[in-house]
């Protein structure tokens, strides 16, 4: 045997073995070219393309068993230029030759011979159930080379082991491998770990009672350590992938900046911080046991982007302070206060210059009411908390010639914001994205006739109490602010509605509805 | 001094940074180029590298075990970048996966470098292909024969595969038939229904069968036929996409809906989908 090791010259095997290897992957890739849309290849193209498209490694419900092939075509896609298709269709049965060296370093230190490992390793290949599986566009060939890999680490490690060498730095690489292989396949990584871990218990046990004598030097304690990092590691990850005891229910108020992540315009986050605890938050979301959601637009959402189940979701709207947004007489220092003017109309809306919040496209459409309209003025009550925009929003306002039509109050206090709401004539909330929308509710408990954007979960929040007219319909806002002003017997209708819409949301019963989940998920 | 294939390992992500960050498209060969490197940045430097910081010195594992540690690591290293980036703020994008592959790369190239060049000169290990071993030596004429061999047996398996290709043609007769979501992506498929209120999907179907087919397509559910279209005519290699719409007619937590296509005129069920629905009344 000794003499065969020294002469035989394994490489060759291996080059020929490759080269087999190669064409037999040419053969599936020429022969099955589509096909792969039929198999399971074709979900994990589905969940590469979404890990692409996103960016994120979220579990969906197209390959639930490993994030590790898709994010390995991520990858190539992104460095290569290639799309996920061309990958999977042309490139990826190629890739099965880098199974080769893997199949024969294994080998090799399992049979401590070159010339046998070489034999071994063409033997596997040569079975045509497996050529087929890894030469596949699937993820077997990941998880083969991850099994093989671990393997070979443990072979090696045996082999430095009995040479009196340190095998740390195998324990490393087992480490590595052993998570590549449950990334890749959690399913098969679950049995594989444990028949190694059991193979080793057991193989201990031998060279322990039946063959003291002829390992007598035998460093068990580092072989013990092996098995047990191994089953740390294992333990570690299933820790890690299984959700906590306690049931966890999460309110979520809307997930607009992770939908808006990808539009520019958005701006959705300002910092690598806030992206960051995004990040973070949507990742607990997916976690949690039971989610209350603001609004059913906001549980769409969540089911849409997150991929969370929907009859865990639970809506539980908002509620409105009837104490303090009612209707009332406005007293005349409130607008001396304020330096408005008893004699003119008011159009008012309350929030940020967030991106979102559409306010460019207000002060648009006010610009035609007031050519209209010129006696009509717009008073903007909230802090600002975007500076490029509300400079930008303020050079906008100059440019239309309204810089004295456009009042701005940073922060008011609770009692006035509800005085404004009263004071004005009507309210506008315009935004493209929101998770429920309290402002407009508000002003319908004072009595304030609405306009509204007929966008995300306004339509449910102010129902027909309102005119609701496109976000981005200009000339349609100009016109139904015109109306909501002059038309009497319309302002008369949106109060009476809008009054008998507020009344129907309390803190009362967004309580007793919060308590009712939590009480279900506990019992 | 770093040695010649770690500089060069080091400078591969490097390479392929200049050639992926300005944008826009390649020209063929720079395109090339990049499929290469991308592969061989993803598929083998970083693993490379680890391997030689973990064996720097001479003998301790053999090179086709070399390059096995280098694939293996570098395949297992893809899940934990990616797990990484995750949880790190910029998500997995061109920028963050190049940066990673090249940050992971040129670290361990570093680490390697400085155990190697604590090694006494004649017990660190350098890569290098054997050519003189292969080439001169004892046992020359025998390895002519094995390289002879080797290229007759590859030569013969590629013709080999080139007949047989040519004998059964490229790619098999296949029709793709798939359902997207209303926005033609592959997900956010309808999950709810109301009986009586029709439910709009999006089917795809692709004629790769080589010949002209006529398709037709009935959804039903059991034996309630709840839509159907076509007959759509596809030319070989022709694809078509368009709604269909069906209306469920019993309610039920799982109700299967079947997307039947039937090509030809012929009355078997030649393709099938399915989506399971929450039918309320």
């Amino acid at each position: 045997m000794r003499n065969l090791q020294s002469r035989y010259p394994t490489g060759w095997h291996i080059l020929l073995l490759a080269g087999y290897v190669l064409l037999a992957a040419g053969y599936v890739s020429a022969r099955f070219l589509w096909n792969w849309t039929s198999t399971d290849d074709a979900r994990l193209t589905v969940a590469a393309e979404y890990l692409y498209a996103e960016g994120t490694i979220v579990p969906t419900e197209t390959y639930p068993f490993g994030y590790a092939y898709p994010a390995l075509n991520t990858f190539l896609s992104h460095l290569t230029g290639l799309s996920i298709r061309t990958l999977q269709v042309f490139v990826q049965p190629f890739l099965v030759v880098l199974l080769v060296p893997l199949a024969f370093a294994a080998y090799r230190n399992l049979m401590g011979d070159p010339a046998i490992g070489a034999l071994a390793a063409m033997m596997l290949f040569l079975q045509p159930e497996f050529l087929f599986e890894a030469a596949r566009s699937s993820h077997a060939k990941l998880t083969w080379a991850m099994a093989l890999g671990l393997l070979y680490a443990l072979a090696a490690s045996f082999r430095d082991a009995e040479a009196g060498k340190p095998i740390g730095r195998w324990v490393v690489i087992s480490y590595l491998f052993a998570f590549g292989l449950t990334t890749s396949s959690a399913f098969f990584a679950s049995s594989y770990l444990f028949a190694i871990a059991c193979a080793f218990v057991g193989w201990q046990v031998w060279q322990r009672w039946c063959r003291r004598q002829a390992h007598r030097g035998f460093p068990l304690t580092r072989l013990l350590y092996v098995v047990l990092s191994c089953s740390v590691l294992l333990l570690a990850m299933l820790l890690w992938l299984r959700p906590d005891l306690r049931p966890v229910v999460v309110t979520v108020h809307d997930i607009v900046p992770y939908l808006t992540r990808r539009q520019e315009s958005m701006q959705a986050y300002r910092s690598v911080w806030e992206r960051w605890l995004d990040t973070l938050a949507t990742q607990a979301l997916a976690r949690a046991d039971a989610l209350i959601a603001d609004s059913a637009y906001t549980r769409e959402t969540i089911v849409q982007a997150l991929r969370y189940p929907a009859e865990r979701i639970r809506v539980v709207p908002l509620g409105v302070d009837h104490t303090l947004f009612r209707p009332r007489p406005v007293p005349p220092e409130f607008d001396a206060r304020y330096g408005l003017d008893p004699g003119r109309r008011y159009v008012l809306y309350v929030g940020s210059e967030n991106p979102r919040k559409n306010l460019p496209f207000l002060v648009r459409a006010f610009a035609r009411l007031h050519q209209a309209l010129p006696d009509v003025h717009l008073i903007r009550v909230g802090a600002v908390q975007y500076l490029p925009q509300a400079r930008t929003l303020q050079e906008q306002i100059e440019r239309a010639g309204l810089a004295n039509a456009v009042l701005h109050y940073s922060s008011v206090p609770d009692e006035d914001l509800a005085l404004f709401y009263n004071r004005a004539d009507l309210f506008v909330f315009p935004s493209l994205y929101e998770g429920f929308g309290l402002p407009v509710l508000e002003a319908m408990a004072c009595g304030t006739p609405v306009v509204c954007a007929d966008a995300a979960s306004l339509p449910e929040v102010a129902g027909d109490a309102a005119l609701r007219v496109s976000p981005s319909d200009e000339e349609g806002w100009a016109d139904a602010m015109g109306r909501a002003l002059t038309d009497l017997r319309l302002r008369e209708e949106l109060r009476a509605r809008g009054l008998e819409q507020a009344r129907s949301f309390t803190w009362e019963r967004t309580a007793e509805e919060t308590v009712r989940v939590y009480t279900i998920m506990t019992t | 001094m770093v040695p010649l294939s770690l500089t060069l390992v080091g400078l591969l992500p490097v390479f392929l940074m200049l050639l992926v960050f300005p944008g826009g498209s390649l020209p063929v060969p720079l395109a090339a180029a990049r499929l290469l490197l991308g592969l061989v940045v993803v598929l083998f430097c970083p693993g490379y590298a680890a391997q030689a910081a973990l064996f720097p010195r001479r003998n301790t594992a053999g090179g086709v075990e070399r390059l096995a540690l280098s694939v293996g690591i570098s395949l297992a290293l893809v899940p934990l970048l990616a797990l990484m980036l995750d949880q790190l703020p910029w998500g997995i994008d061109l920028g963050s996966v190049v940066g990673a592959e090249a940050g992971a790369t040129l670290m361990t190239v570093a680490l390697a470098w400085m155990r190697w060049r604590h090694l006494p000169p004649d017990s660190r290990w350098e890569w290098g292909i054997p050519w003189g071993d292969l080439a001169s030596g004892p046992g020359t004429r025998s390895r002519f024969g094995l390289w002879a061999g080797l290229t007759v047996v590859l030569v013969l398996g590629l013709a080999l595969l080139l007949i047989v290709l040519r004998l059964a043609g490229w790619g098999e007769p296949v029709t793709e038939f798939y359902l997207l979501d209303p926005e033609r992506r592959a997900e956010s498929y309808p999950y709810r229904g109301v009986v009586g209120e029709p439910v709009a999907v999006m089917v795809g179907i692709v004629n790769r069968e080589r010949m002209p087919v006529d398709y037709r397509l009935e959804v039903v559910d059991g034996e309630n036929l709840l839509g159907q279209a076509g007959p759509v005519y596809l030319s070989p290699g022709a694809a078509y996409e368009g709604p269909v719409s069906f209306t469920p007619v019993r309610a039920g937590d799982r109700v299967r809906v079947m997307f039947i296509l039937y090509r030809n005129g012929l009355p078997v069920p030649y393709r099938t989908l399915w989506l399971w629905l929450e039918v309320a009344e």
